[in-house]
């Protein structure tokens, strides 16, 4: 019975390979983070986008040419940047994750061009942050550079990420079993940065838009 | 393809209505002024006044990483309080010992040594007064010995002790001035007071006319009436407003020393003595940090508007006493001949932080020093804070010596704030050392209320106005070696005890003899 079973599951893995197709690659590209908060009554408080990098390995899985499914590991950056307006302070926030995103992917075109979207889930974790900027001392009137790591504390930091994502992209085969991609993507992140180590609810998310390039080989 | 396109735009609907997920944060408010909306549920309510006071603690308190090193939970402290609050609330009578245990109970556990907290109990209609260092300090050996150090330097002034330098003519170089309240308003409130006397002398003399004249009449008639209108009279912002209406109102009478007293000395009055002690050791000791509107020209108008000959010449005398020090410093080190220095910050409850220059930082090199990082509030979350930031403090300009000498500041349980810092700058600096007791406790700094916005911490309330009013301090401090200190105090080099009873008896002070030894001998 257990012999009959292996043979009929190499039988169907051998039907789906004549009609399936293997992919590996390779992105790189750049993101420009947006990070939310509520600043409640601190309304001087300013938070803008930061440009970051994305570079990752890719692997995906085609059951027909149109539908795929398609898992990443990539290190992304998810910066961002703090200021105030009435004092001269600015606090730019460097974050570095590493992410698994997993999406199915549609494609449509012809043999040389085809237009492609991604959709997916994707987890991630929070390796390490670091910030720099300028700090003002009230009590000097003194303004004060600094650029230091930021150390996680267990209670507040949410080390672990999650989120939803999609892209939209143009894929162009460049031979026989290389293609070129350039894709758009879109992480949106699902879970707070912050834990609600508080009574009172704080809620920090980023949303990160990223535009890459990749190179792949097509088994 | 019909299919593939609907596969495609159903996964789209799908992420679509996904991506609203953010979760909304809480809606806060800012506590630093009256508002209805804020404070109006903790005028007739005690679990108003918890929520307030909790919430406003949990947004702008600058010590929550410390307090939770130190296992106080303050979302745990919500848990158990609340209901003990509103407890209150359904009972008829609530004293205010009552109120002011169970507050005890919240804020006792908090470190912040400068915070005092007001909460007015609308059942008695008075205001409850809570500060957790008083509490925490006063259990300590040395607390009421160093609450009743009044900075005398009787026993060492004197020739006869031979522990003070002489000058050219023979006398002690000495000298000392007050502008603080009690001492300025002494003569028409101790009974002995030279104002009292002078009136109830004139009053006595008044009397014993056989044959007075009408304006004689008039003038005792006046005299008993100023004489009952100081009865009582109290070294307070009121008193010295009563006091003015009074010395405007029997001028004419020209009682000698009956001068008005410039409300201004109510917040920046201070006491300050310098003796040149022998070895040629520079002594000041001063009862608080308000040395700036004196020495500072531009800040002498700001501090005492419209002053007049009296207030000009209070400022001139602080200004003088220390000249004296300051000059003598510099004569003698420049000879050679300069023993060491003594700062006295003992019973001194802190100040104006621009007077580091004129304290330690009269002793060193321009350009500024540092004996400490700070750390700002910043974000209503509680572990929101700016990176730690070196605080330069600022130290004379202008041609001066920097000490070489030995230099000893004397501290005590009641040296608090600024004091904390010249104690602390002692223990950084390589030719200083801290000498007497542990100190109060309360490094962090504070601003006034009305500069709360710039950094979005500090005061709570407004005082005298809102239900909650708390005093609070804007930032952390930590030492060069990353330590917090806040709630235990700077621990001297060379711990000694003030034996009160000689000090009493005859003005021996051993802590001072300590810090005259270790600079006489090195030891």
């Amino acid at each position: 019975m257990k012999k009959r079973k292996l043979i009929l599951a190499c039988a169907m893995l051998l039907a789906m390979t004549v009609h399936a197709q293997w992919r590996v690659g390779a992105t790189v590209g750049a993101d420009n983070n947006v990070f939310s908060m509520d600043k409640q009554y601190q309304t001087d408080w300013q938070t803008k986008s930061r440009w970051g990098l994305t570079m990752g390995v890719s692997g995906q899985y085609n059951f027909y040419d149109w539908l795929g499914v398609r898992a990443d590991l990539n290190w992304t950056q998810k910066n961002y940047r703090r200021h105030r307006d009435r004092l001269p302070i600015n606090y730019k926030y460097y974050n570095n994750y590493l992410q698994l995103p997993i999406m199915a992917t549609f494609s449509v075109g012809g043999q040389k061009l085809r237009g492609f979207a991604n959709l997916g889930v994707y987890g991630g974790y929070w390796l390490s942050s670091h910030r720099e900027g300028i700090e003002f001392n009230f009590l000097t009137e003194t303004s004060y550079d600094f650029s230091e790591k930021v150390e996680f504390d267990s209670d507040r930091d949410q080390r672990w990420d999650c989120g939803l994502l999609g892209g939209i992209g143009l894929e162009y085969r460049i031979a026989s079993h290389w293609a070129a991609q350039v894709e758009l993507r879109y992480y949106h992140s699902l879970t707070s940065v912050q834990k609600q180590y508080m009574k009172v609810k704080d809620y920090r998310y980023n949303s990160t838009l990223a535009i890459q390039l990749g190179a792949y080989y097509i088994f | 393809m019909k299919h593939k396109i609907l596969s495609i735009m159903g996964a789209v609907l799908l992420m679509l209505t996904l991506l609203s997920c953010h979760k909304d944060s809480d809606t806060l408010v800012s506590y630093d002024h009256n508002e209805t909306l804020v404070f109006g549920e903790a005028e007739n309510s005690f679990e108003g006044k918890f929520k307030v006071l909790w919430n406003a603690l949990n947004q702008n308190y600058a010590l929550w990483d410390l307090e939770k090193e130190k296992g106080l939970d303050w979302d745990k402290v919500y848990d158990t309080y609340l209901p003990k609050f509103q407890a209150l609330d359904k009972q008829n009578d609530v004293t205010d010992d009552v109120l002011s245990d169970l507050l005890y109970e919240v804020l006792g556990p908090l470190h912040d040594s400068h915070m005092i907290v007001e909460v007015k109990n609308h059942r008695t209609a008075k205001s409850v007064v809570i500060s957790p260092s008083e509490y925490r300090n006063s259990s300590r050996d040395d607390y009421e010995i160093s609450k009743s150090y009044d900075l005398a330097l009787t026993y060492y002034t004197k020739k006869e002790n031979g522990e003070i330098e002489l000058d050219a003519d023979g006398k002690p170089c000495y000298a000392e001035y007050s502008t603080s309240l009690e001492d300025l308003m002494a003569p028409v409130m101790k009974e002995d007071g030279a104002v009292l006397k002078w009136i109830n002398d004139s009053i006595d003399v008044l009397e014993d006319l056989t044959l007075p004249t009408e304006e004689q009449l008039s003038t005792l008639s006046a005299l008993k009436a100023l004489l009952s209108g100081l009865n009582g009279v109290q070294a307070s912002p009121a008193g010295v407003e009563y006091y003015n209406m009074l010395a405007t109102r029997f001028a004419y009478l020209e009682v000698p020393g009956l001068d008005p007293i410039h409300k201004s000395f109510g917040d920046v009055g201070l006491s300050i003595k310098y003796a040149l002690l022998k070895g040629k050791i520079a002594y000041m000791g001063f009862s608080d940090f308000s040395l700036s509107p004196y020495l500072e020209d531009a800040q002498t108008p700001e501090y005492f508007p419209d002053a007049d000959e009296f207030t000009l010449k209070h400022i001139h005398m602080i200004k003088s006493v220390w000249n004296k020090w300051f000059q003598t410093i510099q004569q003698l080190h420049k000879s050679g001949e300069l023993g060491g220095v003594i700062l006295d910050v003992r019973g001194n409850g802190g100040g104006f932080l621009n007077d580091f220059q004129y304290v330690f930082g009269a002793l060193l090199p321009s350009g500024g020093f540092t004996s400490n990082y700070i750390r700002y509030k910043r974000g209503t979350g509680r572990l929101d804070y700016s990176p730690w930031m070196p605080n330069v403090y600022k130290t004379i300009s202008g041609d001066h010596v920097s000490v070489t000498e030995p230099i000893v500041v004397l501290s005590n349980c009641s040296s608090v704030s600024m004091a904390e810092i010249t104690s602390l700058s002692a223990k950084v600096a390589d030719n200083a050392r801290l000498i007497g007791k542990r100190t109060w406790g309360g490094l962090c700094a504070l601003t006034d209320n009305i500069e709360y916005s710039y950094n979005y911490s500090g005061h709570i309330g407004v005082k005298g106005v809102t239900p909650v009013y708390v005093y609070l301090p804007m930032l952390a401090t930590k030492t060069l070696d990353g330590q917090q200190l806040e709630g235990i105090g700077i621990t001297p080099d060379i711990e000694v005890d003030l034996d009160s009873k000689l000090y009493e008896t005859n003005g021996k002070d051993t802590q001072l003899d300590r810090a005259l030894q270790y600079i006489r001998t090195g030891n």
